[in-house]
């Protein structure tokens, strides 16, 4: 006989609409900070290791 | 009448774009701006792309008009806490870049009307909400590529080596 026919788990809930646009812009805001403050130091370090650039 | 600003930031997005989609680019050589652009934004798009991948697949993106929609929610969100910077601002034409190969993933023909009107969008974003703040950092020659252009290649292992090992024998003298 043969058994039941097997479920598929249930996919992850997707998140709302609203909520990925707002995780999506917490992303990017981070993402930028990030790169911002990397640049700073690189120029820093440039800065003080060669002056006459 | 498009002003100076709006023309400028404009040759940017659409070469941006271009260089993102992989499109080849007639015309003019690229500005200094467009080139510093290019390196920093594209080395980083990759990650930003898989950082933003869960989220983008929640998202209905399968016409240029709910990408322009879905761009200015996810714009006036990251800027919400009042602070700009030249990273956030990379992150604008990163996104911008984003949108576009999602919609040609998604299996959007992107005409050239169509990029046209993904560029003015974004374009128009910031000039509507980035211009002044660009102008007081110093605009797009003297604050971005001043602050983002790669200054010194040369700037080895091997100089940062000799230069601590001279610091190091400066205080040695003394202590």
């Amino acid at each position: 006989m043969a058994g039941k026919p097997l479920r598929k788990p249930a996919p992850f809930p997707a998140l709302p609409a609203q909520e990925s646009v707002v995780e999506c812009a917490l992303q990017l805001r981070k993402i930028g900070d990030k790169l911002n403050l990397h640049q700073k130091i690189r120029n820093l370090i440039t800065k003080l290791f060669c002056p006459g650039t | 009448m498009e002003s100076y600003e709006f023309r400028y930031v404009h040759g940017l997005v659409q070469d941006y774009l271009k260089y993102i989609l992989h499109e080849p680019q007639v015309g003019t050589a690229p500005s200094k701006a467009s080139q510093v652009l290019r390196n920093v934004a594209a080395s980083h798009q990759k990650k930003v792309e898989e950082s933003l991948r869960p989220y983008l697949d929640n998202l209905a993106i399968h016409s240029v008009d709910a990408a322009r929609i879905i761009f200015n929610q996810v714009m006036e969100k990251e800027f919400d806490d009042g602070n700009t910077n030249w990273g956030r601002i990379l992150t604008v034409f990163m996104f911008g870049g984003i949108l576009s190969k999602k919609l040609k993933e998604l299996g959007v023909q992107l005409t050239g009307e169509m990029e046209e009107q993904i560029s003015c969008f974004i374009t128009e974003y910031i000039i509507r909400t980035k211009a002044d703040w660009i102008e007081e950092n110093g605009g797009w020659e003297n604050g971005f590529v001043a602050k983002f252009e790669e200054k010194s290649p040369w700037l080895s292992l091997f100089d940062i080596k000799t230069k601590f090992m001279a610091i190091f024998s400066f205080f040695n003298q003394y202590y």
